[in-house]
């Protein structure tokens, strides 16, 4: 265990949440490292003194009937639902609904969600990942090798129009990480994604279905790191890939 | 012939048990829900203030997470903890929102923060040794504390949020949020760190009313 991973891991340590392994980890750490001991001291009274202070805020006095005449409501529509005249009136306007969304996601298929699609890749490529390392001759994508990852494989493909590289590494952890990039395409960003701006870059990340990804822009690139690892370690390792490589 | 209209009678009438049957399984469930999820009014109230960070918004978002809630009923499983599947199904419908209304992401500056938080651990300029209770006033500070967590962006927030103030375990606020636990780890390690440096902020200010 080194300071930066102390400083990620420090209120998981505070609240008593690390396994018994990582726990002994962090002691021994603690044990030869002065400064994070005194950063644990400080988290652990600060935190007890902000538990105590934070509290349940309460609502308004009509919330709760409010809440169960919105239920009554909603269940004894439900049950006018399963009357056969409506029923046959309720199929029609579901396949209407139906045929409208389906005609507004081929609409929406111009701008396709790359945050999305990295999670997709993420999760096929690390499938169909052979177990041993096959590093292939030439450039693996960001030349993530050069902080201690494994490449597994690369490959070019395409999104729609446009170019893409994507390379597959695996960590010292056995972890999986997917690096892609995609020529001349627009980063659109989704709203669920945060900024977050290192070194004066900016960065964007997202999570979904247990996978962590940051994005950035990198002139005519749209860049793109997805793991399961922690987002922290995601945009540490996307700050040191240098602007233009 | 007789047979034949016996049988169709019957039909009919199991149809019209089933139906009654089916009436009484939804009232029986709809209680069941009431019975399970309505204790958990003020943990969504407090959840969804936080993310909407106004109260009369925060009661529309509970309305609608318990409605959604209800619907989706028969997906909660017994025996898993209900107050982090409702919260997850409110934020859900909050980010959906939240998307609609297309709001920009919030900016964090990573290094900024690292050296301010290391600076108050330093001290003050004058060498005088720091201490939490002691930088932040705590003793004195009341609503502060909640307008400080309210200013945090969404992700540290709703980390503090289901942690420290809805008792979650690590795992279930890694799925209320839908991420990894190593996110919660970091989002809550950074998360109290800026809500340290905010109450610092609101403590100097109130210090330099006073004098």
């Amino acid at each position: 265990m080194d300071c930066e991973r102390y400083k990620e891991t420090v209120a998981a340590h505070v609240d008593g949440a690390l396994a018994a392994p990582e726990e002994a980890e962090v002691r021994a750490h603690l044990e030869l490292c002065a400064r994070c001991s005194r950063i644990y001291e400080w988290e652990s009274k600060a935190a007890g003194i902000l538990k105590e202070k934070l509290r349940h805020l309460s609502p308004g006095p009509g919330l709760e009937e409010a809440v169960l005449a919105r239920l009554r409501e909603a269940s004894s529509g439900e049950r006018t639902l399963f009357a056969p005249r409506i029923a046959w009136a309720a199929a029609l306007a579901l396949g209407v609904a139906g045929l409208l969304a389906a005609y507004l996601a081929m609409n929406r298929r111009g701008a396709p969600d790359l945050f999305a699609d990295a999670v997709a890749k993420y999760h096929e490529a690390s499938r169909a990942a052979p177990g041993e390392a096959s590093p292939r001759a030439g450039p693996q994508v960001f030349g993530l090798e050069r902080w201690g990852y494994a490449p597994v494989v690369t490959y070019v493909e395409r999104v729609g129009a446009h170019r893409a590289r994507v390379s597959l590494y695996r960590g010292a952890n056995g972890e999986y990480l997917l690096a892609r990039e995609i020529e001349g395409i627009q980063l659109v960003v989704p709203s669920g994604a945060v900024k977050r701006r290192l070194s004066g870059r900016e960065f964007f990340a997202y999570s979904r279905d247990n996978v962590n990804v940051v994005a950035w822009k990198d002139g005519e690139l749209a860049c793109f790191l997805a793991s399961a690892a922690a987002e922290e370690k995601l945009l540490e390792l996307a700050r040191r890939v240098p602007a233009g490589s | 012939v007789s047979t034949k209209a016996a049988g169709g009678a019957t039909g009919l009438l199991s149809s019209g048990r089933l139906f009654a049957l089916s009436l009484g399984k939804k009232r029986a469930l709809k209680e069941e829900f009431e019975r399970v999820a309505i204790p958990h009014l003020q943990s969504l109230y407090t959840s969804a203030f936080y993310l909407t960070r106004n109260s009369a918004a925060a009661e529309d978002l509970v309305q609608e997470t318990y409605l959604r809630a209800y619907r989706f009923f028969h997906k909660f499983r017994p025996g898993t903890n209900c107050r982090a599947w409702l919260l997850t199904i409110q934020r859900r419908l909050f980010l959906n929102q939240y998307r609609q209304k297309k709001h920009e992401p919030e900016w964090v500056d990573l290094e900024k923060l690292d050296r301010d938080y290391e600076a108050m651990l330093a001290g003050e300029p004058n060498g005088r040794p720091s201490d939490p209770e002691a930088i932040f006033c705590l003793k004195s500070l009341g609503d502060e504390v909640a307008s400080a967590l309210g200013e945090l962006p969404e992700d540290f927030r709703t980390a503090i949020v289901l942690v420290d103030i809805e008792g979650l375990t690590y795992d279930e606020a890694a799925e209320v949020m839908e991420c990894p636990v190593g996110t919660i780890r970091s989002r809550l390690s950074r998360g109290r760190r800026m809500l340290q440096l905010a109450l610092k902020d609101y403590a100097a200010k109130r210090n330099l009313n006073e004098r």
